[in-house]
């Protein structure tokens, strides 16, 4: 162990047991597994993506490009975790990464011999022959060979949930400048909500020691976060990370819920999704710090400077015993101090820097910089002095301070592009999106005292009298450094493997731009997104290009700012929860008699019902068409859209809706109706059935049910808002059930002994309205299946009990439920246009209904309808398809080509729209649309399924294969 | 035939315990009446009056769904009910009938309103800040109509083939809050 003795932020009297790679380890709670593994003495926690070279812990915080480690095991493995971001918890289970057989001896090193071959953008330049080679080996064997974590591919078995949050104020961050800004708007009475990824308050002050307002950095958050706890109007949610900013002033943030517990409750979600809208955004998201690019600054034992400081501070965790600091701004020297304090021997502080007005130090200082180190771990340095000369020191631990990032990704979701601050010598927001404010490291101000100032400002400004001073930098910036002349592989992108080398390549082979260098190289492609290292390759390509920083710009970044699970964007919406599911009035009924279900859009409906003795389900959809053609079936059609409308002119705007006249539509009679979209194709098919004088009820399609009604409030509250109608969708409302074949007559009657259905009284195409079960009942005479038919709708709560009653009435007559297969079955025997025919591409013509196109009136696609080319005599026409050899089956989909001719594009001339068996003609047959189909009965034509290597000879006829005199649905 | 059950819920209601202050209680509202009413042109005043006496006297509740559209919830259904809707309109708006076309759920306690706000994105200390106001939106992609009906309650109505879904996404959202619902007396 290295622990440290003195105070921390760890509980020692809370020990905590936890496996790295199978080894046994203790830590405190309050450790993170980062600072655990150091207290540990583990130095190498993995390989590096592309050479496999051993890499160390390099940061504490969510940007870690090294330290990515697969949590749990099993369905729950969750991997490219950060070490330093995973709090520690008893039984936690931590593995490397993209080594084998372990992070200290790792056979694929062998990928380092071959870094010539590995240059940037070396997956353009080899590999390409042959071709064929590419997805079948080498593809899969650098997939294998480079990478990051792999996921179970098992389900995953947490949840996730989702909350929505509205704030008058959003900070994100909470460190001095958050902190400071969220208790001044809470004084003020604002809605605040204050998210931090850590799982306490503080940021940087809880690893850095100094004071604000003459209170230690501890002791100030303490009180602050005391005060904010007494505001009721402050919402503060730890172990939350922002991931994006969206249009509306809406930002998204995960919630880990449960991730830092070793037993989450029952139910308790793993993680959750916060949409949040706030008026104001302040980003006290802090900074980076910088590495230094040096020959082998990748090496385990080399650090950020910063993080070296929260080991030592807030964890008490030594990552090594001997130390020097590689900086080049002030804040290496507060580390240095910290580390000599703790009880760590530092040999030495490296400065970069040319002036002489660096802090005061005992310690000793080297002015000069580290060109290369030493050791599988780091044992020691190079440094090269200011008038050249090498000294070699002996360390195992370097810390590296090159100055700071501001954390301003987030303004570039909005579209706001970063400009380079010659004052900050970084990357700023001068011009943040509206809404959008950046304080404290963020903003450049870097000491706490001033970012704690900046945050309080912000909100003055915004809410209050204003008044708030101009920020400045606070403390001197550093440049961005490149070591020259190291010998030694220098890393830019640690993830990435991305190098010095790699960059000056790219530069010299055209891809002089920061996006095509990031696309080139992968600079800043991976987990971290460059927040370490992309801002050095900037600095790369400035010095080689001869232009300043400014010129050459940075990346926008995106969202997400950092990983989100896919699991917590989906929420409950999963398996069968995908989408919201509609059941029909009878699903129960339709569940216990035997019902398999199909997705018709969000309902389930009925597909068939599998009886004792059916075979499999095409017997159950034949045994269920056969009993409509002989005695009677019953089928649930609530699903069709069912549309009320009311009002004087409600028959006016039905005539300009549907392309034949409505308005002569007598009362009690139900009509067939076409709806062309305003490109004259045709959009819908249904009835509307004339109910009173002024109002009436339409079906539609049950595809097109919300399309309708959206058409409809169009046309009456857009194109004609003058008339007097009112529209409304009334599908949920009603249950619908179709009885059909010879018997359904006197099924109904059975039924309905009361009212008169005889073919006199009630004739093809009535509508009634009635009671049933003392509530309001329809019915309609209206056949889809060519058979004598009706359609009954009751209250929809009644629905169950209306098929129940039919079911039982209908014994006598041999009633047999049926579904969606039969139906079709029907439908396609009848030559009835359904969703294969109606596809969006066919006019009246096409289907065989130019006749029903109204020259007395105007209607809606009436103009384009006149195209030309939708009255082209060579279009397809709807037909009937016959396999020649009875005995074939007939394949949907399949291309329809003249007899003989070659299975090639050009000769295509139509398609297979649908297709059934059909017990009426004991074979297969079709629907389809075939060029200058009506004048081609009787012809042979080729169907052939390229899809299902099925080719076979068809006869061309008419859609209407049963009754085609229309005397069954008239009887 | 005349006693089946108007209730849309009760398969998910069977089994919950019978249990207040338990953060989140749920109870169905089976009611008799429940019409869309759509104002004529130039009928919208009128109408909001004529609506407003109706809801009076008839113990009524509307629920504004659109621009010069309601929703009348009422315990009141069957033909006099809708011909005495007809009337006290007097020609200024039409009604449909939707008496069975709406699952209607009350939802009341401490956590009534987390619970519910985790489904809508819609700020409800604002849009539902005060007893009777209301909105139409979408909790987990399921169309929903809300209303608060007192600072700690709400009523919820939603389509009646969607309130399996909206069932399951109430009990995952209670369940993340570590709430069980409980039946309301």
């Amino acid at each position: 162990m290295t622990r440290i003795a003195g105070p921390a932020l760890i509980d020692r009297t809370r020990p905590i047991s936890f496996r790295f790679d199978g080894r046994t380890m203790t830590g405190y709670a309050g450790d993170t597994l980062a600072s655990a593994l150091i207290a540990n003495g583990v130095r190498i926690v993995g390989r590096s993506f592309k050479y496999h070279r051993p890499r160390g812990i390099l940061t504490d915080g969510p940007d870690e490009p090294n330290a990515l480690v697969t949590l749990h095991g099993g369905a729950r493995a969750e991997p490219n975790s950060k070490a330093p971001m995973v709090e520690l918890f008893d039984g936690l289970e931590a593995h490397s990464q993209n080594c084998w057989p372990s992070p200290r001896f790792d056979l694929m090193a062998v990928n380092g011999l071959l870094s010539p071959i590995f240059v940037a953008g070396f997956y353009y330049k080899t590999f390409m022959w042959p071709a064929a080679f590419w997805e079948r080996l080498y593809e899969p064997l650098i997939r294998r060979a480079a990478g990051l974590g792999r996921l179970s591919g098992a389900e995953d078995p947490d949840t996730y949930d989702r909350s929505h949050a509205f704030a008058d104020l959003l900070v994100v961050g909470a460190g001095p400048a958050g902190l400071s800004a969220a208790l001044a708007a809470a004084r003020q009475g604002k809605r605040v909500i204050l998210i931090e990824n850590d799982h306490r308050l503080g940021g940087r002050l809880l690893s850095e020691n100094g004071q604000i307002s003459g209170q230690s950095h501890l002791n100030w958050v303490e009180s602050v976060t005391t005060e904010l706890a007494t505001h009721d109007n402050v919402t503060i949610l730890t172990r939350t990370a922002l991931f994006g900013v969206y249009d509306g002033r809406t930002l998204g943030a995960i919630e880990r819920v449960a991730d830092h517990l070793a037993h989450p409750a029952k139910g308790q979600p793993r993680q959750r999704y916060w949409k949040i809208v706030a008026e104001q955004t302040i980003f006290a998201t802090g900074a980076t710090e910088r590495p230094i690019a040096f020959g082998g600054n990748d090496r385990p034992g080399i650090m950020m400077a910063s993080a070296v400081q929260s080991y030592v501070n807030r964890y008490a965790a030594a990552p090594g015993r001997c130390a020097a600091i590689f900086t080049q701004c002030d804040s290496g020297y507060a580390v240095a101090a910290d580390l000599a304090a703790a009880g760590i021997e530092v040999a030495a502080i490296i400065d970069a820097r040319a002036g002489t007005n660096q802090p005061t130090t005992d310690l000793r200082v080297l002015r000069g910089e580290v060109v290369r180190t030493h050791g599988k771990c780091l044992k020691s340095i190079d440094v090269r002095h200011h008038d050249g000369r090498i000294e070699r020191i002996k360390v195992d631990l370097l810390a590296v301070a090159g100055g700071w990032n501001p954390n301003i990704g987030f303004a570039s979701h909005l579209g706001s592009r970063p400009t380079w601050s010659e004052e900050l010598q970084a990357f700023h927001q001068d011009t943040p999106p509206a809404g959008m404010h950046f304080v404290g490291a963020a903003a450049g101000l870097n000491s706490a005292e001033a970012a704690a100032a900046s945050g309080a400002d912000c909100v003055q400004q915004l809410f209050g009298d204003g008044g708030a001073r101009p920020l400045s930098a606070d403390t001197p910036a550093a440049p961005p450094l490149v070591v020259a002349d190291t010998g030694q592989k220098a890393f830019v992108d640690f993830q990435h493997d991305v190098t010095v080398a790699d960059v000056l390549l790219a530069e010299q082979e055209g891809y002089s731009s920061v996006e095509h260098l990031k696309r080139y190289t992968t600079l800043g492609m991976a987990t971290d997104q460059g927040k370490i290292g992309q801002v050095l390759g900037h600095r790369l390509l400035a010095q080689q290009r001869g232009t300043s920083m400014a010129a050459v710009g940075t990346i926008a970044a995106r969202p997400p700012h950092t990983p989100v699970a896919i699991g917590a964007l989906a929420g409950i919406h999963r398996g069968l929860h995908l989408k919201p599911t509609r059941l029909t009035p009878t699903h129960d009924w339709a569940a216990a008699h035997g019902a398999s279900f199909v997705n018709a859009g969000l309902w389930k409906r009925a597909q068939w019902y599998t009886q004792p003795g059916d075979k499999d389900w095409l017997a159950s959809a034949v045994r269920e068409a056969v009993a409509v053609r002989s005695g009677v079936g019953i089928c649930d059609v609530s699903t069709l859209g069912k549309i009320e409308l009311a009002g004087p002119d409600a028959a006016q705007l039905l005539d300009r809706l549907y392309a034949n006249v409505m308005s002569t539509l007598p009362v009690g009679k139900v009509r067939y109706g076409l709806m062309l979209r305003e490109d004259g194709f045709v959009f819908d098919d249904g009835t509307v059935a004339r109910l009173a004088e002024n109002r009436y009820v339409i079906s539609t399609t049950t595809a097109n049910a919300i399309a309708v009604m959206r058409h409809i409030d169009f046309a009456t509250q857009v194109i004609w808002p003058e008339l007097d109608v009112q529209a409304c969708s009334v599908t949920e409302n009603w249950a619908q059930i179709a009885v059909a074949g010879p018997q359904s007559r006197a099924l109904l009657q059975k039924l309905l002994p009361e009212i008169d259905l005889s073919n006199a009284a009630f004739p093809f195409m009535g509508a009634l309205q009635s009671y049933w079960a003392g509530a309001p009942m329809r019915l309609f005479r209206i056949s889809f299946s060519g058979e004598l038919a009706y359609e009954i709708a009751v209250q929809t709560h009644l629905g169950d009990a209306l098929i129940g009653k039919l079911a039982e009435l209908g014994h006598a007559y041999g009633c047999t439920p049926y579904g969606l297969e039969a139906l079709g079955i029907l439908r396609i025997e009848k030559g009835h246009a359904a969703g294969g025919e109606l596809n969006g591409q066919v006019t009246a013509g096409d289907l065989g209904l130019g006749r029903m196109l109204s020259k007395k009136k105007d209607f809606i696609g009436r103009a384009m309808a006149e195209r030309p080319a939708l009255l082209d005599s060579g279009r397809p026409t709807l037909v009937g398809l016959r396999p020649v050899n009875p005995a074939q089956q007939l394949t949907g989909g399949s291309h329809l080509l003249p007899r003989g001719a070659p299975a090639i594009a050009s000769q295509d001339q139509g398609h297979v729209t649908s297709v059934a068996f059909s017990p009426e003609l004991n074979q297969w047959i079709g629907l389809g649309l075939l060029a200058q189909g009506t004048t081609r009965e009787g012809e042979i034509v080729t169907a052939v399924s390229p899809v299902r290597g099925t080719s076979i000879d068809v006869v061309v006829s008419s859609p209407v294969f049963v009754d085609p005199e229309g005397d069954k649905l008239r009887g | 035939m005349d006693n089946i059950s108007k209730s849309a819920f009760a398969p998910y209601l069977q089994g919950l315990e019978t249990a207040a202050g338990h953060g989140l209680e749920v109870k169905e509202w089976t009611v008799a009446g429940i019409a869309a009413v759509m104002a004529r042109p130039d009928g919208q005043d009128a109408a909001t009056q004529c609506l407003a006496d109706f809801a009076t006297t008839h113990g009524a509740m509307v629920l504004n769904i659109g621009p010069a559209q309601w929703l009348l919830i009422a315990p009141q259904g069957g033909p006099a009910w809708h011909d005495a809707l007809d009337c006290a309109l007097g020609g200024s708006a039409t009604h449909f009938d939707q008496s069975a076309g709406f699952g209607l759920l009350a939802l009341s306690g401490s956590k009534a309103g987390t619970v519910l706000q985790k489904g809508l994105f819609v700020d409800l200390d604002v849009a539902l800040a005060v007893d009777g106001a209301n909105l139409a939106s979408m909790i987990a992609h399921v169309p929903v109509i809300a209303c608060r009906t007192a600072p700690d309650a709400f009523l919820v109505a939603v389509p009646r083939s969607y309130v399996g879904s909206f069932w399951h996404w109430l009990e995952a959202a209670a369940t993340a809050e570590a709430i069980k619902p409980t039946a309301r007396r």
